[in-house]
């Protein structure tokens, strides 16, 4: 059985501007062990992903679809089952740990409450809570300090440590890298390398980092404009991209000579009745304006253009 | 955080210096003649020119206001503020005496103001736009926005006149204390309720409530555990400058009701001209706004990690 199964999940935000349409008919799955990356350019909606799966958005937002964790129907759960779904089903790293964490609590306490909330006294989780975090880096004379005494990728290990003391049954990372560079990316990379779990813990990776992705991940989904436009296995998609998007974004980066994607994502409040990457498109025909392209399955591989996928 | 302590101690002596200077200049700038009311008291009011001379060359009035100054400040260390010019009473202990009422009568306001606005003000919030959030911040307006006197005076008529529960008048027992305590109270429970309201609903949505939220928290522990400290600050910074509100509360409302307090000292020494015993009063209020801020200057300090080390580094 998956761990996660989102199908035909829509979230969406009333604003001055009209509806915000920042997820729109996403699905996928997530099995035991694995390790499934969201990529996509910022603002196409990947947090609004992360938060829908735990019930943390506004409660403006509206859901439709359905995103089950472990067969449980988790956009109908009630107060007390959120509380049982957080933290001990899913956790998750949030994007920016500097206004992540409790600026007025000590670390090793911020990472010790998720052991009191699986039963243990305050001095045991704390003595826990200083392993884990010794476990993700932070040196044992430090774990008593403020946030604010750490750097962004201490904090980002902090936010980690925090997510896997809660020993959740699926982890979601959002952009652990964001806003860090050099050694500080390659550490925190090379930590999420190092707590994956293969059997039990599934791992939900977000970011806009495809380098990142590709390292991490064994399958990969990528997101436009609050839409999936392509899943398969990451040696696939990264190996040989289907949808143009996919196509585009790997010809930005940086090691193929990073030739910027030109323009920008539609605007979420007015979507066009086509194809949302056909402005930006360059493999576009003249009938990608009249419908929104279905994904098309083939070999494993999911791809939303049929352009690319006739055979 | 003891660096940032010592700082703040050099600043309230200075502060407390400054204040020195204020309320005797003050005081010499003020209308109206000290050498006079001396004279008044010692002759009667049927006074000569000559009289007036004498007292003002006795008491030292025609030296400049520098050796004027030093010599007060000297006796002021002694902690002698001279005597009334009305009584011939020591100023330092009638202020002495009267310091007691106001502090139990600031201090059961305090209470009151606390005991009602943080439990009000995180209700408010949790439920922000539903109707008990309406009724709070209905109710805080139109009880911030009554003055005191006028308050104190409505309070009276109900408890004292109508209902004939409560004395309304002087000081004695408990029950003396409740309804000065409450029109102190009232206002800034109303004011305070507002600022706990905004300040939790700002807080309720910082990021690291939701990673409280994320972690499977009840409501009631992110409230009080991630919450309740963080929107306590801003509720703090304004507490040092309420103060300032309490004295000049106190000083209506001891007027009001008779309570025997240096509010009430201060404005029967305006009333009769007893300059030094206006002097004493305006000094002892002033430095105790001084020594309070400072103290929570380093409340803040205590509670707030990041003051520590941004102010030492
Ligand atoms: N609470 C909200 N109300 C309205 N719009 C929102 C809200 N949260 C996110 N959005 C919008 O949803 C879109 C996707 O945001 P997000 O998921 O944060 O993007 P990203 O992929 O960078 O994580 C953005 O256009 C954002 O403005
Ligand atoms: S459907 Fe058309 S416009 Fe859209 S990605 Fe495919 S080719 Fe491009
Ligand atoms: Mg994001």
């Amino acid at each position: 059985m998956s761990l996660l199964e989102v199908e035909g999940l829509s979230v969406s935000f009333p604003s001055s501007d009209g509806l915000v349409r920042a997820n729109d008919g996403v699905s996928f799955t997530i099995a035991p062990g694995e390790t499934f990356g969201i990529v996509g350019e910022t603002g196409c909606g990947k947090t609004v992903l992360g938060r829908a799966l735990l019930r943390l958005l506004p409660d403006s937002a509206m859901y439709t679809g359905r995103a089950a964790f472990r067969g449980k129907d988790i956009l109908s759960m009630k107060e007390d089952e959120l509380k049982e779904l957080r933290g001990r089903g899913i956790a998750m790293v949030m994007q920016n740990p500097t206004l992540s964490l409790n600026p007025l609590m000590r670390v090793v306490d911020q990472v010790a409450e998720a052991y009191v909330l699986q039963g243990m006294d305050w001095k045991v989780a704390r003595g826990e809570a200083g392993r884990k975090l010794y476990h993700v880096g932070i040196p044992r004379d430090r774990v008593r300090d403020y946030p604010h005494q750490f750097s962004g990728g201490m904090k980002q290990r902090v936010m980690i440590a925090i997510a896997l003391a809660l020993n959740p049954g699926l982890l979601i990372a959002d952009e652990p890298t964001k806003g860090l560079d050099g050694e500080a990316r390659e550490n925190i990379l090379r930590l999420l390398g190092s707590i994956r779990d293969h059997e039990g813990r599934g791992t939900m990776l977000i970011t806009h980092d495809l380098r990142a992705a590709a390292g991490l991940c064994d399958r990969l989904a990528v997101m436009y404009a609050g839409e999936l436009v392509e899943i398969g296995s990451t040696l696939d998609v990264i190996g040989e991209p289907r949808h143009p998007y996919t196509r585009a974004l790997l010809g930005s980066r940086p090691e193929s000579g990073f030739e910027d994607l030109p323009g920008e994502g539609p605007p979420l409040t007015a979507l066009p009745r086509g194809c949302r990457f056909c402005p930006r498109c360059a493999w576009r025909q003249e009938d990608c304006v009249t419908g929104r392209p279905e994904m098309v399955e083939a070999e494993d591989r999911q791809v939303r253009c049929p352009v690319v996928m006739r055979p | 955080m003891i660096a940032y302590a010592l700082k703040r101690l050099v600043l309230l002596g200075f502060i407390l210096f400054g204040i020195t200077l204020l309320t005797f200049g003050l005081m010499h700038m003020a209308p109206g003649d000290p050498a006079f009311t001396i004279a008044e008291g010692r002759y009667g009011t049927d006074l000569t020119p000559e009289q007036v001379e004498q007292v003002r060359a006795e008491e030292g009035f025609d030296d400049g206001w520098w050796v004027q100054y030093q010599k007060w400040v000297s006796h002021l260390l002694e902690l002698d503020m001279g005597r009334s010019l009305v009584t011939y009473k020591s100023v330092t202990s009638e202020i002495a005496a009267r310091i007691p009422y106001t502090f139990v009568l600031a201090f059961t306001a305090s209470i009151i103001t606390f005991a009602t606005s943080i439990p009000l003000g995180i209700a408010s919030a949790v439920r922000k736009g539903r109707r008990q959030d309406v009724a709070v911040r209905v109710l805080s307006l139109v009880a911030a926005s009554m003055p005191n006197f006028w308050l104190g005076l409505l309070l009276i008529w109900v408890f004292a006149v109508v209902l004939g529960v409560l004395p309304s008048f002087g000081a004695g027992g408990v029950a003396h204390l409740i309804l000065p305590a409450f029109t102190l109270g009232i206002s800034m429970a109303a004011i305070n309720t507002r600022l706990v309201r905004s300040a939790m609903i700002e807080v309720l949505s910082q990021e690291y409530i939701a990673t409280a939220r994320m972690k499977g928290l009840d409501d009631w522990t992110i409230i009080s555990r991630h919450g309740l400290k963080n929107a306590l600050l801003p509720v703090l910074t304004f507490a040092g400058l309420q103060l300032g509100f309490l004295l000049g509360g106190a000083v209506v409302v001891e007027t009001v009701f008779s309570w025997p307090g240096i509010g009430k000292l201060l404005v029967d020494s305006i009333m009769v001209k007893d300059f030094s015993m206006i002097q004493g009063c305006v000094l002892v209020i002033g430095a105790t706004f001084a020594i309070v801020n400072i103290g929570v200057d380093l409340a803040y300090a205590a509670i707030d990690p990041r003051i520590r080390w941004d102010v030492d580094a």
